[in-house]
């Protein structure tokens, strides 16, 4: 873990939850762990800048917004074709994560895809449009039977 | 980032800004928005993450082997998936001696047949932006 000194791991319990919804949020969270406005805002622009903090953004539920489907495709693509597979895949917008995984024996599918879909069809059909456009036709689609847990990260 | 920043909204919007806080609330209140806030980045923090799947031959046990997981504060999503390999999930932990003990104790459940392993190599897409259907 990077080093936080007492108030800066304040600040991301803060941060990593939901900022108060009033007029002057950063100024709240300032009067709960004592730093400044200024400073509160000074330090997130610089861990966006780092990277530390990738976005500051509103969180929605898919669910509720009409993606009630999500399933995750597994490929086996051949080490040359990763990169072009993976570009078609992030290019669709129902694609939500697109990681190139290490693999155990015996398990050929190496690029992982979350797919958000309104329906199983619509899943099919992204997967079906990529398969098409690379000829990489060995891959499989697991649904999602039950969701057990789905939480945001906790750093602290 | 800005001190009010649902003044900015406002004014992008063109409403003011009790109204764009009045229907943040409502989108919160009616689970629609979960939060808004930093998405931190666990690989930048310094944290390790990777990838599991469990077979869980007996269907009957999936529920409670899937709440035992659950207990970790290091699992972040956990799924029932259509496959021979039926429960998977993601461990974000603060070191990697963390990640293998509790991959070594989620191996001793009962009824865990088998666990593969998928630490990520590479990342080429994370955090989508949906586009949202009228409600």
């Amino acid at each position: 873990m990077i080093n936080l000194n007492e108030k800066e791991q304040q600040l991301v319990k803060y941060l990593q939850e939901s900022i108060p919804l009033v007029e002057r949020p950063f100024a709240l969270i300032s009067e709960e762990i004592g730093m400044t406005e200024e400073s509160i805002l000074q330090k997130v622009k610089e861990w966006l800048s780092s990277g530390i903090i990738r976005r500051f953004c509103g969180v929605v539920n898919h669910q509720r917004v009409g993606k009630v489907v999500n399933a995750m495709s597994i490929w086996a693509v051949p080490p040359e074709k990763i990169e072009e597979v993976a570009s078609r895949l992030s290019a669709r917008p129902e694609v939500s994560h697109c990681y190139e995984r290490k693999c155990p024996n015996n398990w050929q599918y190496n690029l992982f895809a979350m797919i958000h879909g309104s329906s199983e069809y619509e899943c099919r059909q992204v997967v079906e449009a990529v398969a098409h456009q690379t000829g990489i036709n060995d891959y499989q689609l697991l649904f999602t039977v039950k969701e057990f847990k789905k939480t945001s990260l906790k750093i602290i | 980032m800005s001190s009010r920043p649902f003044l900015e909204l406002a004014q992008a919007l063109e409403i003011n800004e009790d109204e764009v806080i009045e229907r943040v609330r409502a989108l919160k209140q009616s689970g629609i928005l979960r939060r808004i806030g930093a998405v931190f980045s666990p690989e930048k923090m310094g944290m390790v993450s990777t990838l599991i799947a469990l077979k869980i031959p007996d269907p009957t046990q999936l529920e409670q082997v899937a709440e035992e997981i659950n207990k970790y504060p290091e699992v972040t999503h956990n799924y029932q998936r259509n496959h021979s390999y039926n429960l998977w999930f993601t461990l974000v932990a603060h070191s990697r001696e963390r990640l293998r003990e509790i991959i070594s104790e989620v191996k001793r459940i009962k009824s865990v047949e088998d666990l593969l392993e998928f630490p990520a190599l590479r990342t080429f897409k994370i955090d989508a932006r949906f586009m949202v259907p009228h409600l």
